[in-house]
C-alpha cells in the first residue's frame, strides 16, 4: 500500500530560537518509522524503512540537525544568524563564510535566470502586504514608497562580500527549506540510508523508494482545503518534489484574488497565477525553484513547466 | 557564480554568465543547485533524544497453579544530563507467595497418577534498586557502569558492571565488551543446615553463606540490510560459593521396592563451582508492514545443563497508533549430573538435589501484546502470556512404586504484564 505524505505548498517560517524541540518517532502501520520534528516553521518529517528503532532515531536526529543548524543560521529572525547580520549591517559590506557565500551565488543565479522575478530582497514589501485571507489591499502609495528598497541589481555582490544599501533586506526564506531537505539528504545518504524520504514542511526529497522497491506516495495538498484533503497521490521513487502556492496566503477584494507572489518590480502580485504548482526534479531546491519560477510566470506557470519539460501538476 | 559544470555555458566579459540561449532553465538551476548543495561540510549528528527524561513503570502478576504467585512492580528513570552523559534509576519491588515443590518424591505407594508433588509454602518480598550510568568516551565509543543491590529477607545480592560499546563502519557494527561481578548473601530463617542430612534432624551448620559471580560479556551488532538486523552475544559465567537450596530436600526410598517407609529425605547439596557460557542470537527483520523478532540461546554448564530457547515475536502495527505482537518460546534442558529425583537408602552421593530446574524438561509459552502509542506521547503496553513446563514423568533411575507415580509435577502459568514508558 502507498504512503501518504500530506504535501503543502510552504508557508513563511516563523522562527522561535532555541526553545527545547521534541523529536518524536513512531512506526505507521505500514511499517516505516516515522521521525518527527517541528523546523524551519512548520511540521517535518523523515520516513525510513528501517528495523532498528535506535538507528532510526540517530538517522532522524542527523535530518532534525541539519534543519535546525540551517533554521539557526538563515533565519531573518535569529539574532545570531547569518541573515540577520546582513539586514542589519546598516549599508556595510558583511564577508560570508562558504556555505553562506553559496547560497546568495545561489538565489543570484535564481534572480537571473528567472530574469529579476526571483528576488530575495523583496520580502521588503511584506510591510505593505498583510496576506491574512482578509480584504485589507495597501494603498498603491505605500507599495511604492518600499520599491527603492526592493531590487538585487542594487546589492553590490562580491563573494564573499556582500553589501546591501541601507533599508534593503534579504529573506532566504524561498530557499531555506528546500536547501534544508537537500542537505539532510545529504547527510544520510552518507549514512548509508537508500529507502528515506525527507518531507520538511511539504518539501520533499526520496533517498530512494521503499524498502519493498515501491514508491513513496506523497499527496498533493488540496488548497481549497489544506490540510484536509489530497488532491491527487504522487509515486516519487527518488528526487525531489515541491509545492508553491498561496493556499494560506492570499488576499480577495471585490472578488478578486491576490495570492502572495509579488511582482519585485512592480511590488504588487503575479496576476493570474495559479493556487498551487508541484513539480517534480532531481533535487529538491530545483523542484522549489522551479515551482516558485512558475509562480512568477503568472498564467503562462503551464507554458513554462511545460517547456522546461519537467514533470509538475498545477491547480489552477 | 560559477556554472563550470555546464559545458557551453556563456561568460560576460567581467566574468558573470549570461543566460545561454537555448539552455533551459531547468539545467542551467541544476548546475547552480549542484555546487550550493556541496558548499556547506557534512555537521555531526545531534542527537535525535531531544527528551530529557525517560520513564518506564511496569506491573506483573505471574501465576502458577497452584503453586507461586508472583507480583512485581518496576520503575525505571533516566536523565540525559547533556549530550555524552545519562544516568538512570531503577527500582523494582517483587513479592513471591505459594508453594514450590521441595523436591520430595509423592510419600506413598498409591497408584494415583494425580496427586500433587510434595510442596512448601512460602512468602518472600524483594526490593531492588540499581543505577546506570552512561557516557562518550569518544563519538563512537560508550562507557556504561551499573551498580545494584536487592534484598529479601534472607537473601541479599550486590553487583558492579562495566560496559563498553563501540561503533564500526558507518554505525552499522557496534562490539559490547562488558564484565560484572557480583556476590549473593544467603541466609535463610533458622540458618544453613548441614548438606545431606536427615531434612528433620540436620543441624545448623552457619547462619549464612556467600556465593560471588563474575560475568564476562562479547556481543556484536550488525547491520546487514536495511531491513534486517543481527545481534549475537556470549557470556561465560563464574561462580562460586553456596549454591545449594537450603529450601529443596531429596526423598529416600527403598532400594527395592522404591518405598519411601521411614527414611527421611535429606537436605540437598550442589558443587559450589559452576561455569556457564550462554551464546544468544537474534535478528530482527522488517518485513513491507511487520517486524519479526527471531531468536536462539544456547546454554550450557558444568553441571550438565545444555538448555536452548527459541523465542518468535511479530510486531504487526493495527493503525499508525497500534500494535499487537504475538510470541511464542520453547524451551528444552537437559538435566545436571547430580540430579536425582531420589536416592536410595544407603547411598552417599557427593551432590544431589530433585529440585525440578535441575531436571530434563521443556516448556512451550505463547504470548500476546498489544501496544498503543497516542500520538500526544508515551506508550501503553499490555501483555499476556500462558506458559507450560513438562519434564520426565517417570525418570530412569526411578526405583520400584517410585516408576508409578508423576514424578515431574506439570507447571501451567499465566503472566500479565502492563507497561507504560514516556519520554520528556
Amino acid at each position: 500500500m502507498p504512503v501518504c505524505v500530506k504535501q503543502r505548498a510552504s508557508s513563511p517560517p516563523k522562527m522561535r530560537s532555541a526553545e527545547k524541540r521534541p523529536v518524536s518517532l513512531r512506526t505507521a502501520s505500514e511499517g516505516h518509522v516515522v521521525g518527527e520534528f517541528p523546523a524551519l516553521g512548520g511540521p517535518c518529517e523523515v520516513l525510513l524503512d528501517m528495523p532498528d528503532p535506535e538507528a532510526a532515531r540517530y538517522l532522524v536526529g542527523l535530518a532534525a540537525g541539519e534543519a535546525w543548524r540551517i533554521e539557526s543560521r538563515y533565519s531573518r529572525y535569529n539574532a545570531g544568524g547569518v541573515v540577520h547580520q546582513i539586514n542589519n549591517a546598516n549599508g556595510k559590506p558583511v564577508t560570508l563564510d562558504e556555505e553562506s557565500g553559496a547560497l546568495i551565488d545561489f538565489a543570484d543565479a535564481c534572480h537571473r535566470l528567472s530574469d529579476g522575478a526571483f528576488d530575495i530582497t523583496s520580502g521588503v514589501l511584506r510591510r505593505a502586504w498583510k496576506f491574512d485571507g482578509g480584504n485589507r489591499l495597501p494603498s498603491p502609495a505605500a507599495v511604492a514608497a518600499l520599491l527603492p528598497h526592493v531590487g538585487w541589481g542594487r546589492a553590490i555582490w562580491n563573494r564573499p562580500v556582500l553589501q546591501l544599501p541601507f533599508g534593503m533586506e534579504i529573506d532566504l526564506g524561498g530557499i531555506g527549506k528546500e536547501y534544508a531537505v537537500d542537505q539532510a539528504a545529504r547527510q544520510l545518504a552518507a549514512a548509508g540510508v537508500n529507502n528515506a524520504l525527507i518531507n520538511f514542511g511539504g518539501d520533499v526529497f526520496a533517498l530512494g523508494p521503499r524498502a519493498n522497491g515501491e514508491p513513496w506516495m506523497v499527496g498533493i495538498d488540496d488548497p481549497r482545503a489544506t490540510g484536509k484533503a489530497c488532491v491527487r497521490a504522487v509515486p516519487l521513487h527518488r528526487g525531489g518534489l515541491a509545492t508553491s502556492g498561496d493556499a494560506r496566503r492570499f488576499l480577495k477584494r471585490s472578488g478578486k484574488r491576490y495570492g502572495h507572489i509579488l511582482n519585485p518590480k512592480t511590488g504588487w502580485p503575479v496576476q493570474g497565477a495559479p493556487r498551487s504548482v508541484s513539480v517534480k526534479a532531481s533535487s529538491c531546491i530545483d523542484a522549489g525553484m522551479l515551482a516558485t519560477f512558475a509562480m512568477l510566470k503568472g498564467s503562462d506557470a503551464e507554458v513554462f513547466l511545460e517547456a522546461e519539460g519537467v514533470e509538475h501538476f498545477i491547480i489552477w | 557564480m560559477q556554472l563550470t559544470n555546464k559545458p557551453g555555458n556563456g561568460q560576460t566579459e567581467n566574468g558573470q554568465p549570461e543566460k545561454e540561449k537555448g539552455a533551459s532553465v531547468r539545467s542551467l538551476l541544476s548546475a547552480a543547485s549542484a555546487s550550493l548543495l556541496l558548499a556547506a561540510p557534512l555537521a555531526h549528528a545531534v542527537d535525535a533524544s531531544d527528551q530529557t527524561w525517560r520513564i518506564d513503570a511496569g506491573a506483573l502478576r505471574y501465576s502458577e497453579r497452584g503453586r507461586i504467585n508472583v507480583s512485581e512492580l518496576n520503575f525505571r528513570v533516566r536523565n540525559q544530563l547533556g549530550e555524552d552523559d545519562a544516568v538512570s534509576l531503577r527500582a523494582d519491588y517483587d513479592s513471591v507467595s505459594g508453594a514450590s515443590p521441595t523436591g520430595a518424591v509423592k510419600t506413598q505407594t498409591t497408584s494415583s497418577a494425580s496427586g500433587g508433588a510434595p510442596t512448601a509454602t512460602f512468602q518472600a518480598a524483594r526490593t531492588a534498586v540499581g543505577v546506570d550510568w552512561e557516557t562518550s568516551v569518544s563519538p563512537d565509543t560508550r562507557l556504561t557502569l551499573a551498580g545494584d543491590t536487592s534484598s529479601q529477607k534472607s537473601y541479599g545480592s550486590a553487583g558492579l558492571g562495566a560496559s563498553v560499546a563501540r561503533d564500526f563502519n558507518q554505525r552499522n557494527t557496534t562490539l559490547v565488551f562488558g564484565a560484572g561481578y557480583s556476590v549473593d548473601t544467603i541466609r535463610p530463617t533458622g540458618g544453613i543446615r548441614a548438606e545431606l542430612a536427615a531434612n528433620d534432624t540436620a543441624p545448623i551448620r552457619t547462619a549464612s553463606e556467600k556465593k560471588d559471580q563474575v560475568d564476562l560479556q562479547l556481543g556484536v551488532t550488525q547491520v546487514l540490510t536495511r531491513e534486517t538486523l543481527l545481534q549475537l552475544n556470549l557470556v561465560h559465567s563464574s561462580a562460586s560459593g553456596y549454591m545449594t537450596n537450603p529450601y529443596k530436600i531429596v526423598s529416600v526410598v527403598h532400594p527395592v521396592t522404591g518405598e519411601t517407609l521411614s527414611y527421611p529425605a535429606l537436605t540437598e547439596k550442589r558443587p559450589d563451582k559452576r561455569d556457564s557460557n550462554a551464546l544468544y542470537a537474534q535478528v530482527n527483520h522488517a518485513f513491507t508492514s511487520g517486524i519479526l523478532y527471531s531468536s536462539y540461546r544456547y546454554f550450557q554448564d558444568d553441571w550438565g545443563i545444555k538448555a536452548h530457547t527459541v523465542d518468535f515475536k511479530y510486531r504487526q502495527p493495527v493503525t499508525e497508533e497500534l500494535y499487537v505482537q504475538p510470541n511464542i518460546r520453547m524451551y528444552t534442558q537437559s538435566a545436571a549430573d547430580f540430579y536425582r529425583s531420589m536416592l536410595y537408602n544407603g547411598e552417599t552421593p557427593t551432590y544431589a538435589s530433585a529440585d525440578y530446574r535441575m531436571t530434563k524438561m521443556h516448556s512451550f509459552a505463547i504470548g500476546l501484546k498489544l501496544g498503543y502509542k497516542p500520538s500526544s506521547g508515551g506508550e501503553f503496553t499490555a501483555r499476556v502470556e500462558a506458559m507450560r513446563q513438562d519434564g520426565e514423568l517417570h525418570p530412569q533411575d526411578a526405583i520400584g512404586v517410585q516408576k508409578q507415580t508423576d514424578a515431574f509435577p506439570v507447571l501451567e502459568a499465566v503472566l500479565f504484564h502492563i507497561g507504560y514508558t514516556l519520554s520528556f
